[in-house]
């Protein structure tokens, strides 16, 4: 697996390339942070409910016959939350203002959990 | 019938999801995921596990919780609406009981509700017994109950335990 250094560098630079993205995080699918840039006292609460989130729209896409999850999204009145699989081990997390191209976020977020998903495989996080 | 809404909670590897699972008569909808923790087992319920059934007509909604602590928001959640509450407690794991005390209390000052509390694992040879926590919990025995939570007979002996305090009565048999 990359070093935390490393994803930490990886999620910064999502951050980087996407104009009103507040915060990301990589956790493992049980909702335990493992590289993010959220304030430390939010991390914890935000992994949890994360994997929550994306661990109860997994049996919505099997209950509806569409096939394996890949993402759900938060919207609320000041912002999105996009929370993606990053393969059975992680869950990776975009706090985003309203004001962010849905579009592109969800693209590029979806990338890089794509490209995390097998770092993540095969080996302890 | 108003279906009756039932909460599972209880500390990682208790015996939650087995429980529904054994007493659901519909396919138990569960939400585990790979554990990143040593946990003792390979997966862990990230945000719920609900089953139902139906037990002398009248129909029970079980809904189950994730055990650690981070996840505690999801106790609250569900307890919505619950009319009664089952603690399952690791009977073989007794460092887990602080745990099981605090999502006790958590649940139950927020939400005061009825509730029974199932020592697990009764099958395992050194395990303590229903006695020997009613003391630890300082609960009264009635209320404490040893159980298998892989068996059926065992889940529903706990569920009617449980059923009796909810409605205030003994249960008489279907």
């Amino acid at each position: 697996m990359a070093h935390n250094q490393q994803l930490l560098g990886m999620l910064n630079q999502l951050q980087h390339d996407i104009s009103g993205v507040r915060g990301v995080m990589l956790a493992a699918s049980d909702g335990i942070p493992l590289a993010h840039n959220f304030p430390e006292s939010a991390a914890g609460r935000i992994g949890a409910m994360a994997a929550a989130a994306l661990g109860l729209a997994k049996r919505v896409t099997v209950a509806t016959q569409m096939g394996d999850l890949s993402e759900t999204t938060v919207r609320g009145e000041k912002g999105y939350l996009l929370i993606f699989s990053a393969g059975p081990k992680g869950v990776l997390i975009v706090a985003a203002a309203l004001s962010v191209d849905l579009l592109e976020a969800t693209h590029k977020a979806r990338t890089l959990a794509q490209r995390i998903a097998p770092e993540l495989e095969g080996v302890e996080v | 019938m108003r279906p009756l809404k039932l909460l599972v909670v209880g500390p990682v590897g208790a015996g939650k999801t087995a429980f529904i699972q054994a007493l659901s008569e519909t396919e138990v909808v569960e939400t585990d995921e790979l554990a990143s923790e040593e946990i003792g087992k390979e997966r862990t319920t990230v945000a719920l596990d609900y089953g139902t059934l139906t037990l002398d007509g009248i129909p029970i909604h079980l809904w189950g919780t994730p055990g650690q602590e981070r996840f505690s928001f999801m106790w609250d959640l569900l307890a919505e609406g619950a009319l009664g509450l089952v603690l399952l407690v690791p009977g073989d794991n007794p460092r887990d009981f602080p745990k099981a005390r605090m999502i006790l209390e958590y649940v139950t000052s927020r939400h005061p509700i009825p509730y029974m509390v199932g020592v697990t694992r009764q099958d395992l040879p050194k395990v303590w017994t229903a006695q020997d926590v009613a003391d630890y919990f300082e609960l009264d025995e009635r209320q404490v109950m040893g159980m298998n939570a892989l068996s059926p007979t065992s889940s529903v002996l706990a569920l009617i335990k449980l059923l009796e305090f909810v409605q205030g009565e003994t249960w008489k048999g279907v």
